[in-house]
């Protein structure tokens, strides 16, 4: 059983994670970003952010365990006086009852001591992306001329772990890193780094994804993922695989425990550019264009309610699109119970539709994983006798 | 829906285990070719399959919450119906790791599946922080 996300009795959305944008500008320029503005160097001011969340306190839609997240740009070019304010606002503001998590997605290359001071202060959690060894990641995470940016993105790795700082981390998967899990594995033990996210170049924006667009993608992110997860394991130094790990808790709950997915959900993510504008659903479609849709802005968080954008016509629109997509999916997918649904950018930029359903994109990021973790499951019942209990003795019982 | 007294088994065995422990365990097991002489028994349908899982833990769920601390062993092994060693302690029931998992509501099972996770913080890496960049693409 599948049902969405939990809401309050009068039916309100709620408000989970609010994505901000605190400039759109980066100081590299990777090869398969889609970001449109990534050249612009506007700063959201103090008085948006300010006026954010008084409207999102205001509201009565915010979830009491709230995430913000400092995303769609690289953060960091921002000097840490400017976060220092901003948060301290949002916590002037903030509800006594609400529990707020700041959260920041990085390419590490700017991080400083002073960087480091203030994440321990706030509690910040951090994301780095890093694309694996040098020469799979300056293939395509570079500066404007071109040049690669591994030392300073690893230094900022080093600088972290030093520093006792918990991080994940993000690495695009293209072409050439597809066939090397090993690498990929040896470089992450190389630098004590734990927790790892995988994700398979998107077709998005502008940007069209050559891996996703080859033949056998599937096939061949399944050997890729299944050969990661059994060298991992036998490592016992990677805590997190997140397309593994995060699906076995979708796949072993119990009858009745909805499975999320906030990119389905109205407002369960706000996303917020620099200007003000509001959008929802999938993060990414903050800055797309889209005529149908008023380029998916429902608002302004600065000049309309967060009730009022509930009724703007993009909001309609896409409530019902996307709606009618997840129920697609819900009428054709086996795989709809440790899904939810999708995500929409990934349908509208595959498929041209919201209203749609199977993408390449959760081909791979949830067939391939159920896949996995079911064909080792029907192994493990056919082999009790020789296979499970040295397995099982080789793990424990294990508190993560 | 019915479960499989194999699929009973399994879980018994994987659910205390915690999410890393159910990742070591499926790793290792997949790391051998795959055994299909008892495929008959194996569900055909992922949808099915999925369903059979939830039904199974929610099963044990219900003979945590109904026994809060009786020994688990001898329960889970009149449900399996096949006795498999629980007193042995191979899995850890002794030591607790059934209460690693089932204790849903306080966030034993801890890792952020269905929101209890965030309650963890600070420790980031496992828990659910790892809920909000599930979306992040090409970045």
């Amino acid at each position: 059983m599948v049902r969405s996300l939990s809401k309050p009795p009068d039916g309100k959305p709620i408000i989970r994670t609010v994505v901000l944008q605190p400039t759109p500008f980066c100081n590299i320029n990777c090869r398969y970003c889609y970001l449109p503005q990534r050249n612009a160097t506007t700063v959201m001011s103090l008085a948006t952010i300010v006026a954010a969340f008084k409207n999102i306190f205001s509201s009565g839609w915010a979830s009491p365990q709230m995430t913000i997240i400092w995303h769609a740009g690289e953060p960091l070019v921002l000097p840490v006086s400017y976060y220092e304010a901003a948060f301290s606002a949002i916590e002037v503001s903030r509800p006594l009852d609400l529990e707020l998590r700041h959260s920041i997605q990085t390419n590490g290359m700017l991080l400083s001591q002073e960087w480091c001071d203030f994440i321990k202060k706030w509690h910040v959690g951090l994301g780095v992306s890093i694309d694996g060894p040098r020469h799979l990641h300056d293939a395509n995470r570079v500066t404007r001329s071109g040049g690669g940016t591994f030392d300073r993105t690893v230094a900022g790795i080093r600088l972290l772990r030093r520093e006792n700082i918990p991080f994940h981390v993000i690495s695009v998967l293209s072409e050439a890193s597809m066939n090397s899990p090993e690498e990929l594995l040896e470089f992450y033990l190389s630098e004590g780094i734990e927790d790892i996210c995988f994700n398979v170049e998107e077709s998005e924006g502008n940007h069209i994804s050559v891996l996703l667009n080859g033949s056998n993608v599937r096939t061949r992110f399944h050997r890729f993922l299944d050969r990661f997860w059994t060298l991992s394991r036998r490592t016992s130094k990677i805590q997190f695989i997140r397309e593994i790990d995060g699906m076995i808790t979708r796949i072993f709950r119990p009858e009745g425990v909805p499975v999320e997915n906030a990119q389905v959900e109205p407002f369960a993510m706000l996303n917020i550019d620099c200007h003000g504008n509001v959008s929802s659903f999938s993060p990414e479609l903050l800055g797309l264009k889209h005529a149908k849709y008023n380029d998916f802005i429902i608002g302004n968080i600065v000049s309309d309610s967060i009730e009022s954008m509930r009724n703007s016509p993009a909001m309609l629109a896409m409530t019902r699109d996307i709606a009618a997509g997840v129920e697609a999916c819900r009428k054709e997918c086996d795989y709809f119970s440790v899904c939810g649904g999708g995500a929409p950018v990934n349908k509208l930029s595959e498929n041209g539709s919201f209203a749609s359903s199977k993408t390449s994109f959760c081909t791979l990021v949830e067939m391939v994983p159920t896949d996995l973790i079911l064909n080792a499951l029907d192994y493990l019942e056919g082999n009790f006798d020789k296979a499970a209990a040295p397995a099982l003795r080789l793990s424990g019982p294990v508190q993560v | 829906m019915a479960v499989r007294r194999t699929t009973k088994r399994a879980l018994a065995m994987l659910l205390p285990a915690g999410v890393l422990g159910i990742s070591s365990a499926l790793a290792f097991t997949h790391a051998e070719p795959p055994d299909r002489t008892n495929a008959s028994e194996s569900a055909s349908v992922v949808a099915d399959r999925l369903r059979e899982i939830r039904a199974g833990v929610s099963e044990m769920n219900a003979i945590a919450q109904k026994n809060p601390n009786p020994d688990f062993g001898v329960l889970l092994a009149e449900w399996i119906n096949g006795g498999f060693g629980w007193r042995n302690g191979g899995w850890g029931w002794h030591n607790g790791g059934w209460h690693n998992w089932h204790n849903w509501g306080n966030g034993g099972w801890g890792n952020g599946g269905w929101g209890n996770g965030w309650h963890n913080a600070p420790n980031w890496g496992n828990g659910g922080w790892h809920n909000w960049h599930n979306f992040w693409h090409n970045w």
